[in-house]
């Protein structure tokens, strides 16, 4: 009787373990979701706020080259920067890109730059910086 | 003499343990997934007003660029309200408005229930054409709620 007691207990404690551990295993993944979910949401909203703070002071600049380069934007060869683009590096894992087009008009210039932020060779998301600066003197 | 008894550690209570570890794990795992879910759509959500916030103000700038090409291209032009509306309308601004005073306005939407206002004053004969008195973003009002009773029944 003792004998068949104890049994019994062993085959229950390797059948707990056994469902412990396989339960363990879905919970473990359950829990990287959530901090790839996390991390992907942080790094959206940090290039959020850095390319929203870029654009609006384009905005109000006269110069789009220096005003990038300000903010730490170097000219890169890059396919996602276009010919002739910008691009910043960020240590929260994603990228920001930028790229100046001008139309002239007799009555003044229209500067866009289109800003993009990029993780994982996916782009994020694209908002323009628009300028216009009409003639002041004749 | 009293029997001795022994303890054991019966059959059931291990199970019983694991079952309430496993429980508690589960729970913890589900609801930092329903926090970061909620986080990633608060992140989207804040990206789409951006987005928009920022198309809308491009179009201010393009609409603005095209009002001065329109009274640059015409600057010998004798100028009236009246004539300079329909010169607009005909450029495709046939959303501003202008009034006698050479008062303009306009506004585009800004996505999520937001509108950009753009209003400010027509020169057309002086440099520069145009002035800029206002650039605000306004959500859409809200729907007024009936006022509650002051004093019950």
């Amino acid at each position: 009787m003792r004998n068949y007691r104890g049994n019994a207990l062993l085959i229950e404690l390797v059948i707990a373990l056994l469902f412990f551990a396989l339960s363990q295993a879905i919970i473990l993944r359950v829990f990287a979701d959530a901090q790839t979910t996390n991390a992907d949401a942080r790094a959206m909203t940090r290039a959020l706020a850095q390319a929203g703070n870029v654009a609006e002071t384009l905005r109000v600049s006269e110069d789009a080259e220096a005003t990038l380069r300000a903010f730490g934007f170097q000219r890169r060869e890059d396919e996602r920067a276009q010919a002739g683009g910008y691009a910043l590096q960020s240590a929260d894992g994603y990228l920001l890109t930028a790229a100046i087009t001008r139309f002239s008009q007799p009555a003044g210039l229209l500067t866009t730059v289109r800003l993009s932020a990029w993780r994982d060779g996916a782009e994020l998301f694209s908002l323009p910086a628009v300028r216009y600066q009409g003639v002041a003197v004749p | 003499m009293k029997p001795k008894t022994e303890f054991r550690f019966g059959v059931g209570a291990s199970s019983i343990l694991m079952i309430l570890t496993v429980l508690a794990l589960a729970a913890l795992a589900l609801l930092s997934l329903v926090n970061a879910r909620g986080n990633a759509a608060l992140a989207a959500r804040s990206r789409t007003m951006t987005v928009a916030a920022f198309t809308a103000d491009a179009e201010a700038q393009r609409t603005l660029a095209l009002m001065d090409e329109v009274m640059a291209e015409n600057a010998s032009e004798d100028w009236t309200p009246k004539l300079l509306a329909a010169r607009l309308a005909r450029a495709g601004l046939a959303d501003v408005t202008l009034d006698e005073d050479y008062h303009f306005a306009f506004a585009l939407d800004a996505g999520v229930g937001r509108e950009l206002h753009v209003e400010g004053i027509l020169t057309p004969t002086a440099l520069p054409r145009y002035t800029l008195t206002r650039h605000q973003l306004v959500a859409a009002a809200l729907p007024a709620a009936p006022a509650a009773p002051l004093a019950m029944p």
